[in-house]
């Protein structure tokens, strides 16, 4: 005898077939932008440019250079701090994650570097650097590399012990373990780190140029605040937004790519 | 009687005796070294901003014994409850709302997508012009900090709650309303938590950012002050005081998470 197919109210079943997210999702944008539009032109507030202003301040940025210049000495800061911490957090988690003993040591001072604010550091590093761009490297890598290194060390513990000792069964030397055993396991979780990791440096770019030069995006956002043209900051932002959302959305679809066997739980 | 409860009792302290100085053993040795490390560096006089650490511990209670510390500390904590409970409540709210209706998520997921991916601190300029350098400014910014993470941490747990536990709910006759209340909100519960946790952690930073950009009051005012007069000691005393607020409050909230949601892990 057949079993009756039990029928419940999942919400997925409610998902019609003819659903069609991209429709909704301009409706959104769009009307996000008609609203924003309304509010500037309607509020007749210093503070409040429209839309257009603002996509018209965007262009005058870009053709003037200040913008694309500025992106140059911002992209600058953020790749090389970047990946000094991507260097050094990969090292540093197989490190902690490879021996025990040493990640028990330090978890104490990973949980305080989880929870530490690193803008609040930032002055720190300026005192000792100097208004420069070393200092703006520096802080980029403060920011990014512990995430880096949290998620490439958990990558690495959770890596199924089953896997470990078939491969040491078979006869797996130390290196072999690692190079064909561990890094291929932890690779998801390193991935979900730079991922997180560009997040932050992204954060990072913008506090050292906020606290330390007169340079770069973080400059132009606040430099436009102060002179109260918030069309300027506002296109400023926008650019900001944008190039992090698409940076970010370029590394999930690398992570999906690269990564098609198993979930992660990402360590934020 | 007695006996029958000492027992037990004292079994478990003697094992926890036992295994003090495997557990703590490795712990105490990295702080050990990395304190002498620090008072090392600090006598190297490499720089005025790095202090020893006797130096910074005698400033911390010089801030609080004077009362300098204490009041900073409150306003802090003011803006911070204020935007983190905003940003929970708000957050749960529209992440459940996104997880039962299709076209919420639809219309949503793109801002939420990019909130979660956007630098926040970019934003502060723009809460200047906004609401001023008052208090909204700096509630804002505690809030855009926490909310994203807490939105998306309840949408994924609530839509993609195992589906086994929604069949037997409704084999059992529950109701829509039982459904959601029971199963679906208590099942996220895990992950909501995750995401409460996680949102403190960013709330705290995005306090300490605000204030170091509006810098009048609060922690970060205080970063600002010692950073920009090369006030190595207080500079750190003052660090190590956020660190331990931000350690404290991730706590409370792993306590929570284990006392509400007992089951997970």
């Amino acid at each position: 005898m057949p079993v009756p197919e039990l029928t419940y109210p999942t919400w997925k079943s409610r998902r019609s077939s003819k659903r069609r997210p991209g429709l909704v999702r301009g409706v959104s944008i769009a009307a996000v932008i008609l609203i924003w539009e309304m509010v500037g032109r309607a509020s007749d507030s210093l503070s409040i440019p429209t839309f257009t202003r603002t996509a018209s301040a965007w262009v005058e940025l870009m053709a003037s250079g200040r913008l694309p210049m500025a992106l140059l000495i911002s992209g600058i800061s953020l790749i090389s701090g970047l990946l000094i911490a991507i260097l050094l957090g990969c090292t540093v988690g197989l490190a902690l994650g490879w021996f025990r003993k040493l990640e028990q040591a330090f978890d104490v001072y990973i949980s305080i570097l989880l929870v530490l604010p690193m803008m609040a550091v930032a002055p720190v590093v300026i005192a000792v650097l100097g208004l420069n761009l070393a200092s703006r490297i520096v802080i980029v890598f403060l920011f990014a590399v512990v995430i880096i290194m949290v998620n490439v060390t958990t990558g690495v513990q959770t890596v199924s012990n089953d896997l470990i000792l078939m491969a040491r069964s078979f006869g797996a030397s130390n290196p072999q373990l690692f190079r064909k055993v561990l890094l291929p396991g932890a690779s998801p979780a390193i991935v979900a780190g730079i991922r997180l990791g560009i997040g932050r440096a992204f954060v990072g770019m913008i506090a050292g140029e906020m606290l330390v030069t007169a340079v770069g995006l973080g400059y132009l956002l606040l430099e436009y605040a102060g002179l109260f043209k918030p069309h300027y900051t506002f296109a400023t932002l926008i650019t900001v937004i944008g190039l992090a959302a698409v940076v970010m959305a370029l590394m999930k679809r690398v992570e999906k790519r690269l990564i098609t066997w198993t979930q992660i739980n990402v360590v934020d | 009687m007695n006996g029958d409860l000492a027992s037990p009792l004292v079994g478990a302290v003697r094992s926890r005796k036992r295994g003090f100085l495997t557990v703590f053993g490795p712990r105490l040795a990295a702080l050990g070294g990395a304190v002498l490390l620090w008072e090392i560096l600090g006598r190297l006089k490499i720089s005025v901003i790095i202090p020893t650490v006797s130096g910074a511990v005698k400033a911390w209670f010089d801030l609080i014994l004077s009362g300098k510390l204490g009041p900073h500390i409150v306003v802090s904590l003011g803006y911070f409850a204020a935007g983190f409970f905003l940003a929970v409540f708000v957050g749960i709210l529209l992440g459940a709302l996104m997880a039962r209706y299709q076209l919420i998520e639809d219309a949503l997921d793109f801002w939420i997508n990019l909130g979660m991916s956007a630098p926040m601190l970019a934003f502060i300029p723009l809460l200047i012009i906004l609401f001023g350098l008052g208090d909204a400014t700096r509630v804002a910014v505690t809030f855009l900090f926490a909310f994203w993470v807490i939105v998306v941490n309840t949408f994924t747990g609530i839509r993609y709650l195992d589906p086994a536990l929604v069949e037997m709910a409704v084999s059992f006759g529950a109701s829509e309303g039982q459904l959601f209340w029971k199963i679906r909100l208590l099942g996220a519960l895990p992950l909501i938590m995750a995401g409460i946790r996680m949102g403190v952690g960013r709330a705290i930073k995005g306090m300490v950012n605000g204030e170091m950009l509006i810098t009048v009051v609060g922690l970060g005012a205080m970063v600002m002050h010692y950073g920009n007069t090369f006030n190595g000691e207080y500079l750190f005393a003052i660090i190590a005081t956020i660190t331990v607020v931000a350690l404290v409050f991730t706590s409370l909230i792993r306590f929570g998470h284990r006392r509400l949601a007992p089951w997970d892990k």
